[in-house]
């Protein structure tokens, strides 16, 4: 599903945030990434997704090689990939299920769809009720479901999340994960970016350790240190 | 994938109302400019026109002797009728330059009193066919030597003058509307690019769910394109007002001897008003596309 050929990526021509990365991530999987601040942990998710490109080595994502993508294509990427991000950035002005509801309208899904699938993902997260909430009249936890729910509503192959939990209480923190391993188990692939220690060795799923733009273990089931 | 309809129509109406005060504001300026641009060229063009009228009363007087025969009157009318430069030729007999001489001097009786109208010199108005004034000389220089011929006067100096005088203006005015063009063109694009700033978020969450880079632009081109033409709607506005007070202050008014002459017609507002919202509509969407393709680089 995911796989780097000796990825480099160079910022301003001298900081490496990623050095000659290789991996393979299958379909379904579970990925932890994990290593401390200005490893290399947010540029590998961004390379995924085509928001940064790496100056040396392959990416290639459900078999393309994304580099050679051209500029057009790049949202026809971005539909089979979903973020989730630690500050949720929902949009302030918009209802929960309008929040929602943008992702499928911006890619240009009939209103009809719309409709259906809004409700029953905004279920499927746990905020059945609260489609008619603003943003700021939710906890961070919820919240976080919301973005969660925008962006699996069009049913991505993979989810990318940067620190979900950074922002989140350990109790909150257990239900977003509990939602993620959810959608990991209708086959969607996930790769979390996390500092979060309690999170890793709780689940032990595959865990990849960056340290200074380097993969320096790769473990299957594996812990945080 | 095509983009739905309603949803840019409804994007472009919550996002005009919910930047309401930047929306009016920018307005404001683009009609404000808009306006200038309109008037300007309403000016240049009753410029033009003024000087169109001067020009076609260029003429040059060809004066017979007083004691010209029959003859050699009829042989310069002749000459005249069949020199290709010369559009046309009026003669003035003993009779009508006498009832001239009388309508110009009509204030100084003693002075009409005091000429024989036998003494009074008949003459050609020529209307040559060029407003050239090397023309109308060379055409002059050819009767001038003529049998008969008393003299020939050109009204060609002043012409010149005022021609000089007029066209300067005139390009001084067309740079100033060009130079406004440009100035509501950086206005548009300026505001919309606030809006835009103020709307980064959104666009950023469209990018990362996948909206294509149309179908993030389109909203704001058609916001842009509408803030364009309400700019200029409301400016058609004050050209009209413009035109309405020209024409009851200046036009035809003895009192004002150079403006009284400049005046254009409802053809040429309705040209500047037609002008000025395809400008607006035009910069509108073009330069708010522009604006938001900052935020699209991928």
């Amino acid at each position: 599903m995911i796989k780097l050929e000796n990825v480099s990526k160079i910022y301003k021509g001298e900081h490496m945030a990623l050095r000659d990365a290789t991996v393979e991530i299958e379909k379904g999987e579970f990925v932890f990434l994990v290593g401390p601040s200005g490893s290399g942990k947010s540029t590998f998710l961004r390379l995924l997704n085509r928001e940064e490109t790496a100056e040396k080595g392959k990416i290639y994502v459900a078999g393309k090689d994304i580099a050679a993508l051209p500029g057009y294509k790049v949202p026809y990427l971005r539909r089979n990939i979903g973020s989730v991000f630690q500050d949720f950035k929902l949009l302030p002005n918009k209802t929960v299920a309008e929040n929602v509801a943008f992702a499928l309208e911006a890619i240009g899904r009939p209103k009809s769809v719309i409709r259906e699938a809004v409700p029953q993902i905004l279920e499927l997260v746990g905020l059945g009720r609260k489609e008619g909430s603003m943003p700021n009249e939710l906890s961070g936890g919820e919240q976080q479901r919301v973005s969660i729910a925008r962006a699996f509503v069009n049913r991505p192959l993979i989810l990318l999340a940067d620190e979900p939990t950074g922002n989140l209480d350990p109790a909150t923190s257990v239900g977003i994960m509990k939602l993620l391993d959810r959608i990991n188990r209708t086959g969607t692939t996930v790769v979390m970016a996390t500092h979060d220690r309690g999170i890793v060795d709780t689940m032990r799923r595959r865990v990849i350790e960056l340290d200074r733009g380097s993969v320096v273990r790769d473990q299957a089931r594996g812990v945080y240190e | 994938m095509a983009v739905r309809l309603d949803y840019v129509l409804k994007e472009t109406g919550s996002n005009l109302v919910r930047n309401l005060t930047l929306t009016l504001a920018s307005l404001l300026t683009v009609a404000i400019a808009l306006a200038f641009v309109a008037v300007s060229f309403l000016i240049g063009t009753g410029i033009n026109q003024s000087f169109l009228g001067l020009r076609s009363d260029v003429q040059m007087f060809v004066y017979m002797n007083p004691g010209a025969t029959a003859d050699q009157i009829d042989s310069v009318s002749k000459n005249l009728q069949s020199n290709p430069q010369v559009e046309s030729v009026k003669f003035l007999d003993k009779e009508k330059t006498y009832a001239e001489f009388k309508r110009l001097f009509a204030d100084q009786p003693d002075f009409v009193e005091s000429i024989n109208p036998e003494e009074l010199p008949q003459s050609f108005r020529v209307k040559p066919t060029s407003t050239d004034a090397d023309v109308v000389s060379a055409v002059g220089t050819e009767f001038e030597n003529m049998t008969g011929v008393y003299r020939v006067e050109y009204a060609e100096e002043y012409a010149r003058q005022v021609q000089k005088s007029l066209s300067t203006l005139n390009s001084w005015v067309r740079l100033f509307g060009v130079a406004l063009i440009f100035v509501s063109v950086l206005l548009i694009f300026n505001t919309i690019r606030t809006a835009v700033f103020a709307r980064r978020r959104e666009i950023e969450v469209m990018r990362l769910v996948g909206a294509s880079n149309w179908f993030i632009r389109l909203p704001f081109m058609t916001e842009g394109m509408v803030q364009g033409l309400l700019g200029a709607l409301a400016a058609a506005g004050l050209t009209w007002g413009f035109d309405a007070l020209w024409k009851r202050n200046f036009v035809n008014q003895v009192s004002f001897e150079l403006l009284n002459q400049i005046k254009w017609t409802g053809g040429d507002l309705w040209k500047a008003v037609i002008m000025i919202l395809v400008v607006g509509a035009v910069t509108g969407a073009v330069g708010s596309g522009i604006a938001v393709g900052r935020y699209l680089r991928v």
